[in-house]
């Protein structure tokens, strides 16, 4: 492939392509990396995708990327990073979980309080340790604690009530 | 174990998986599908985190793809060589059509880029000086060489080319002819352990792949009622 036909394809998909890596992985630079990888395999293809399926074949590159990087991880690793494990067996694009993370989303930030909110964020996707949390938002160590089980909870009862209505 | 109790060591696992060691945190969830549920509801819950943070994130495409380029300079073709009509290349070697693509694989080879051991026209007399100049009118993929494992299982793409690199006779035709319900017969054992490169589409018909394999020297593949005899 030319360099100019490449780097249109590489600008198309990227954003994508590296938000669902990131979706999976969490890491902004393992994500980077799949994304590059994906690519990379995609350069060296000796015949192309065709221009239809070149989106398809880059998102299930990424996809099967990410979980042969998750499959590489440790019991300990995924409870201490929360990796969710990827069941689902391999998708072409198709990512049934869109949805399902937007409305959750939607109630996290409807139904958890904003203190809620940021406890969560910083302890699970900044992953500070309790007292970086209770520093940064000025309250006590339990009270943090306080606040991550509430939103266990709360998300909990979301889930049993999502499966009840399927 | 109460719900408050199973959060209430979900986040100390989280907090603290060094406490714990592999087999016993495999086992806690094996036998609480509780917690399990409760430990995947919350990476559920980072996902969605996470998914709503990388939408809003910028993403400096002009330096990622700076980068890119940059590392992989040698491997983008050159824009003359992907327009080169094929059919001028005929005159240079002075060969008959259907030796050309042997010839074709030669000149790779001989260029150092691909592969250990491709069968090569046998009788082909390809003499390297005329070969040599054609160099330049081939795009240039160094290390391009994938094996059937990475490109066929890696994807579910179904339209994928399959690229047998070095691969027998033996191994590659009867793969090729399950597909269209056929079946290879080998008249000739001598013909099993040719090995070929070769590029295979799903979507060709099983005449024209035989016909493209039969462009090869020193094979010989006939159709007759699903079943391609190997002479």
């Amino acid at each position: 492939m030319t360099k100019e036909k490449f780097e249109e394809i590489y600008r198309r998909h990227y954003p994508a392509m590296y938000r669902l890596a990131r979706t999976i992985l969490y890491d902004a630079d393992d994500s980077k990396d799949v994304v590059s990888e994906v690519f990379t395999r995609l350069l060296r293809e000796n015949i192309a995708p065709q221009e239809d399926k070149i989106e398809g074949y880059l998102m299930t590159g990424v996809r099967n990327k990410c979980r042969d990087v998750l499959s590489h991880k440790d019991a300990r690793e995924r409870v201490q990073k929360l990796y969710l494990a990827e069941m689902m067996p391999k998708q072409v694009v198709f990512i049934p979980d869109d949805d399902r993370l937007e409305r959750l989303m939607q109630f996290v930030e409807t139904r958890l309080s904003p203190l809620s909110q940021q406890i969560f964020r910083l302890r699970f996707l900044e992953e500070m340790t309790y007292d970086e949390v209770a520093q940064a938002v000025g309250v006590s160590k339990v009270t943090i604690y306080n606040h991550l089980s509430q939103s266990l909870r709360q998300i909990n009862e979301y889930f049993s009530k999502e499966t009840a209505k399927r | 174990m109460e719900q408050q109790d199973k959060i209430h060591l979900l986040l100390s696992l989280q907090e603290h998986p060094e406490n714990y060691t592999d087999e016993q945190i495999t086992a806690l969830l094996a036998d609480d599908p509780e917690l399990a549920e409760l430990a995947e509801q919350l990476a559920f819950t980072k996902r969605a985190f996470a998914k709503h943070e990388a939408e809003h994130e910028q993403i400096p495409l002009d330096d990622l793809w700076e980068q890119f380029a940059e590392d992989h300079a040698d491997e983008f073709d050159t824009p003359s060589s992907a327009q080169q009509p094929r059919a001028t290349r005929i005159p240079l070697f002075g060969l008959q059509t259907r030796k050309i693509a042997a010839a074709f694989i030669g000149v790779i080879l001989s260029a150092g880029i691909a592969f250990a051991a491709i069968y090569v026209a046998r009788n082909a007399s390809r003499p390297t000086p005329q070969a040599a100049p054609s160099e330049k009118l081939l795009p240039t993929k160094p290390a391009t060489a994938h094996s059937t494992d990475t490109i066929g299982s890696d994807t579910t793409v179904t339209t994928q080319p399959i690229v047998f690199d070095n691969v027998t006779l033996e191994k590659m035709l009867p793969e090729i002819a399950a597909y269209y319900q056929a079946e290879a017969v080998f008249t000739s054992d001598d013909a099993r352990q040719l090995r070929f490169y070769f590029v295979w589409r799903h979507e060709e018909t099983l005449e024209h792949v035989l016909n493209r394999l039969n462009r090869f020297e020193s094979i010989n593949l006939e159709l007759r009622d699903k079943k391609i005899m190997v002479k």
